[in-house]
């Protein structure tokens, strides 16, 4: 899983460029790819840009990831036209240029946030979360305009060709637990995931954090994909049919040792239900090495 | 009323994320002349202590964390006002921030609510806190502990400098790391004392590397 980050290193360009830049972000992915070898790519540049189309402020850097200098209120969130504010169109034009270079019969996923994640991210997760927890009515209409964004972005992207892989990043069991999950979080993508599926796409969810405290909620979302950080075996015998992708630690790439990341490669692969998908974790780092990456990539070809 | 019964409310009562009971709690205990100091210890941090306990259990998640602690600090402010200086107890100086190049802090504000209410005393130096900031406020501060958070892979190598950088120039502080990307093999590898995998072990390691007892 390649942020722009990791391919801005790759080209030896800035950072702020490359996330920027559809044109050079898709360059990025090219790059990776003819030195990776992956199954499908993933159009991803970093989390905010969802949260930067909803009016959002982030600072860049040529070095680091933005990051956010000021939130919105919630009554600054309003459905709007995602698929051309912001860096969304950039974004798309990556997923075009993708679509384009690896031809109608390679898998191009476009990554999308949850409507939870984005709202959380957006008002900031902290106020997100106790304005929710006191009950405020807000929070079910913001929730609701969020997924009206994220539908019209993701028919962009199905429009496109791509496959809708929605990332939950703070719908994640680590932080909000079952309950919230399937009050607020759960909700919203099952609508990105029923939209999907009507369209002929597929129901594809990357979650952070630990899902043995979801594991009825995430049964129920009905996914032909699930990407996940934490393995918890009781989960495939509640949903035999999806396909598992994971989950080879991103520590690992970190601490540069080529030993930890082949074991870590062989028992991802021993272990994910068949089909399954060997990835990292989560999102490579930025200065991971390319021999460690390949060395990962290497083992699922062994 | 007894102040046992008084700190039994308010512990309850922050456990219960009521934040306007944990207030007429407050100011209740200072009418009726009990101790601010054993209030906020004995009734607040009590609370506090249990909500850590519900979430290590997996009863409450971040949601309710940062609900309670809004309680508890809503009974701070009031009980503050009435404490006599040097009389709260002090466990020892965390310095806490997260490091330079990440944003993300709602685990290092957790991990911060829940030290401070078992009795630490906390400098929070925020986000992206470059490691020239935590060098200068260790000195300045003569903490005891450096607690370093990140939530992404991308600055987990930001970890590693600062840490290396504190190790070699405080050679007698214990330092804690912590975030969703690290893992206790992570932490040694980086030559980190303690890796905690949720904020209650962060709190159980501040005692154990202070070879202070702790009480469940």
């Amino acid at each position: 899983m390649l942020a722009a980050d990791h391919l801005a290193r790759l080209m030896h360009r800035p950072l702020d460029e490359v996330n920027r830049n559809g044109e050079l972000l898709a360059e990025g992915l090219i790059q990776a790819q003819n030195l990776y070898r992956a199954d499908f790519v993933i159009v991803f540049a970093d989390v905010y840009v969802e949260a930067e189309a909803l009016g959002v402020k982030l600072a860049y850097s040529p070095t680091a990831n933005p990051h956010i200098i000021s939130y919105l209120n919630p009554s600054d969130i309003a459905e709007i036209d995602i698929v051309h504010a912001g860096r969304v169109p950039e974004m798309l034009k990556t997923a075009r240029l993708c679509r384009s270079e690896f031809g109608a019969d390679f898998p191009v996923f476009y990554s999308l946030k949850d409507p939870f994640s984005l709202a959380a991210i957006s008002l900031s997760m902290e106020r997100f979360l106790i304005n929710m927890v006191d009950g405020v009515d807000a929070t079910d209409e913001i929730l609701r305009i969020c997924a009206v964004n994220q539908m019209k972005l993701m028919d962009a992207a199905l429009d496109l060709g791509c496959i809708p892989l929605v990332g939950a990043p703070l719908a994640s069991g680590s932080l909000i637990g079952p309950l919230w999950f399937e009050r607020y979080a759960a909700p919203g993508m099952m609508r990105l995931f029923d939209r999907a599926e009507q369209r002929g796409s597929f129901r594809c969810l990357h979650i952070c954090g630990d899902i043995s405290v979801l594991e009825y909620q995430i049964s129920h979302l009905r996914l032909d994909l699930f990407s996940f950080e934490q393995w918890y075996a009781p989960l495939w015998e509640r949903m035999p049919n999806a396909i598992s992708m994971g989950y080879v630690p991103t520590d690992l790439l970190a601490r540069r040792d080529s030993n930890s990341v082949i074991a870590a490669a062989w028992d991802c692969l021993q272990t994910l239900p068949k089909p399954g998908i060997l990835s990292t974790a989560c999102d490579v780092p930025a200065d991971a090495d390319s021999h460690l990456i390949k060395a990962m990539m290497s083992t699922s070809m062994d | 009323m007894t102040s046992e019964e008084i700190h039994n409310r308010l512990s309850a009562a922050v456990v219960a994320m009521q934040r306007d009971e944990v207030e007429r709690l407050s100011r209740q205990a200072l009418e009726l002349g009990f101790s601010p100091e054993a209030a906020i210890e004995h009734g607040l941090a009590e609370g506090m202590n249990e909500v850590g306990r519900l979430f290590e259990a997996q009863e409450y998640f971040v949601p309710e964390v940062l609900v309670c602690a809004r309680a508890m600090a809503a009974g701070f402010d009031i009980l503050k006002e009435k404490v006599t200086a040097g009389k709260l107890p002090n466990k020892g100086t965390v310095v806490i921030g997260v490091v330079q190049g990440d944003f993300h802090d709602i685990g290092k504000n957790i991990v911060r609510l829940l030290l401070e209410s078992a009795g630490f005393k906390l400098v929070d130096l925020g986000k992206n806190v470059l490691t020239e900031r935590f060098v200068e406020i260790i000195h300045s501060e003569n903490a005891d502990i450096a607690a370093l958070s990140t939530l992404m892979t991308t600055t987990m190598d930001s970890m590693l400098e600062t840490v290396r950088e504190l190790r070699s120039t405080f050679p007698n502080l214990m330092i804690m790391v912590g975030g969703a990307p690290l893992s206790a093999q992570f932490a040694k590898s980086i030559d980190a004392h303690f890796y905690g995998e949720n904020a209650r072990a962060a709190v159980v390691g501040a005692h154990n590397l202070l070879g202070l007892p702790f009480e469940p």
